[in-house]
């Protein structure tokens, strides 16, 4: 297993897929957290001078996760990890080297389980970093309108903790649908589509649309981390547990596909 | 450590209602480099794609060392395989794809330096395969097969954009490993390349075995021919046809002014026709190759005195 995991590593490393995963899911949500503590700060300062009439009250320590996960549809962070997910099986599966990793080695679930392995491993520093490199910046750029949020509390530790483990879990979904579907634009399409369009519509257009979106995934996700606003009536970790659920039937599926239907000869 | 040793048996390969491979079975022993010919979509690529566990068969097994290649721990170091020289991430270097194989199959790293020697491609090895030529990919791609030293290597189209240099290289490498006891099966479509390398073939045609033995078997079948080139082939041309119709020879022109006599001796040819003075520049004795063969056999031609057998069964 050993061996597989630094074959995985090695791979990663000789493309520069790593390299812009990490470099974009670093830079994006303090980015995003910039502008948005930016307009906030302004608005406050003008407010105070201008007496106005719809104050908003300061946001709290989830403020840091909307460059990370995004305010009903995914933020940056997201996206790059799941997109970073996906491509780990499908450009592998674009070149045949998966195909030669199956010539070398006979244990294709390992081969699965060390990819899963690298992309924890990625994505849990890259995200728990950049969350809370978003609380720092927004509590920098925002001025009056941080004045709930504290980045170095245990409640902004406690949010970046579950927004990486609500990451990571996408990503695993992302990995499962990339094995399942063993298609580029399939994959794309459900993971772009459904985050963007599919979750934020389903419950206008589906009779009894609460009762939906109580069990939609990033209603949940959202819950669990403490962003307020879904219909969920379960309890955070409830909510919590649900995504990872529904993470880990993906990825055992995927990697059962993996492991037992042959790959396509000509991708 | 044993003898290599490749066997299949009653192997059938359907995808949904096509069936590509039709209860082929043969048996390689150790020393022995094997053919692998026939048309494209004969069940060649397939056949070797379930040999090396990339796919399962219908029915059937295919075994290497007694054991389906699939169920082997370490794979690399039973068999190495060249199947296509575009598996290779174009971003990637050469070096670094031999190293991420190597890990995964648990060679020592030293390794990747001794097969891109052994490869030619050790100045190339920080180069991305993306800024390679086809015959540098190719290479790189026998570099891989040989990473675990294996017994048995398995090559499909290995001389696809091999320069002369690098095919006697790779002429040379296969007989070295057949001479030291191991199995070579290579797939190809040159056979000039693979005429004076195989010593086995095994032909097939729409998934079923049209052929497996020895070449010497196919090609002892078949006749020889001489081809004669007059000194003044327009001249002549009615005095030869004459002389070989008074002499019961078959003689054949062809549009370059040469006369082909299937099945005759140097000896009958250079008498008839100086019993009927027809000047001869050049006449020689020309023996039937694999290619003949190979021509022969996918035609559904059975060939006396060889074990073919077309349609039906095949074991």
């Amino acid at each position: 297993m050993t061996g597989l995991l630094r074959a995985e590593l090695t791979k990663a490393r000789s493309t520069p897929l790593l390299v812009w995963t990490v470099g974009l899911a670093l830079l994006l949500p303090p980015l995003l957290a910039a502008l948005l503590g930016g307009a906030m700060g302004s608005r406050e300062s003008y407010c105070a001078r201008n007496s106005c009439d719809n104050v908003l009250a300061p946001p709290d320590a989830t403020v840091a996760t909307i460059g990370v996960l995004g305010d009903g549809i995914p933020g940056g962070a997201l996206t790059v990890l799941t997109a970073f997910a996906a491509a780990l099986l499908l450009v592998e599966l674009r070149y045949n080297t998966l195909s030669t990793a199956f010539l070398v080695t006979s244990r294709r679930t390992r081969v699965a389980v060390a990819k899963v392995v690298l992309l924890v491993a990625v994505a849990v520093p890259v995200v728990f970093v950049a969350t809370m490199a978003s609380g720092v910046v927004f509590d920098r750029v925002a001025g009056p309108a941080a004045a709930r949020v504290s980045p170095f509390s245990a409640a902004s530790f406690d949010v970046a903790a579950r927004t990486t483990s609500v990451v990571v879990a996408f990503a695993l979904m992302a990995f499962g649908i990339a094995a399942l579907t063993r298609h580029i634009w399939v994959t794309a399409a459900v993971v772009v589509a459904w985050p963007n369009f599919l979750e934020p519509l389903l419950p206008m257009v589906l009779p009894g649309g609460d009762d939906v979106a109580a069990y939609l995934p990033f209603a949940n996700a959202r819950h669990f981390v403490g962003i307020e606003g879904g219909p969920v009536t379960w309890s955070p970790l409830v909510s919590g547990a649900y995504v990872a659920l529904l993470a880990v039937v993906l990825l055992v599926a995927g990697v059962a596909r993996l492991s037992r239907v042959d790959l396509p000869r000509s991708p | 450590m044993t003898a290599p040793h490749l066997e299949v048996r009653g192997l059938t390969k359907r995808y949904g209602h096509r069936t590509v491979l039709d209860d082929v079975s043969c048996s390689v022993p150790a020393g022995t480099l094997v053919g692998l010919l026939g048309p494209n979509g004969s069940g060649k690529t397939t056949l070797l794609r379930v040999l090396l566990g990339l796919e399962r068969a219908t029915r059937g097994e295919a075994l290497v060392n007694g054991r389906p290649l699939a169920r082997v721990a370490d794979p690399a170091r039973h068999v190495g395989a060249l199947l296509d020289c575009t598996w290779f991430h174009p971003r990637r270097t050469g070096r670094d794809h031999l190293r991420w194989m190597s890990e995964a199959a648990g060679v020592r790293r030293t390794r990747v330096d001794e097969v891109l020697e052994l490869t030619g491609l050790a100045d190339h090895g920080r180069d991305p395969v993306g800024s390679y030529s086809l015959g540098m990919r190719q290479r790189l791609g026998i570099a891989g097969a040989l990473l675990g030293d294996p017994d048995v290597l398995v090559f499909d189209e290995p001389f696809n954009g091999l320069d002369h240099a690098a095919t006697r290289w790779l002429a040379e490498l296969v007989a070295e490993r057949v001479a030291a006891g191991g199995i070579v099966v290579m797939s190809s479509h040159q056979l000039a390349e693979l005429d004076p390398l195989v010593d086995r073939l095994l032909v097939l045609g729409r998934g079923r075995r049209l052929f497996d033995g020895p070449v010497a078997d196919v090609v002892a079948g078949l006749t020889s021919e001489v081809l004669v080139h007059p000194l003044t082939p327009e001249r002549d041309h009615d005095a030869i046809r004459r002389a070989a119709e008074t002499a019961g020879l078959l003689a054949r022109p062809d549009a370059d002014g040469t006369w082909t006599f299937p099945g005759a001796t140097v000896e009958t040819v250079s008498t008839t026709l100086a019993d009927a003075a027809v000047p001869v520049r050049h006449i020689e004795q020309r023996g039937a190759g694999l290619s003949d063969a190979y021509e022969r056999l996918v035609q559904g031609q059975s060939l006396p005195g060889t074990p073919v057998r077309t349609g039906g069964g095949t074991r």
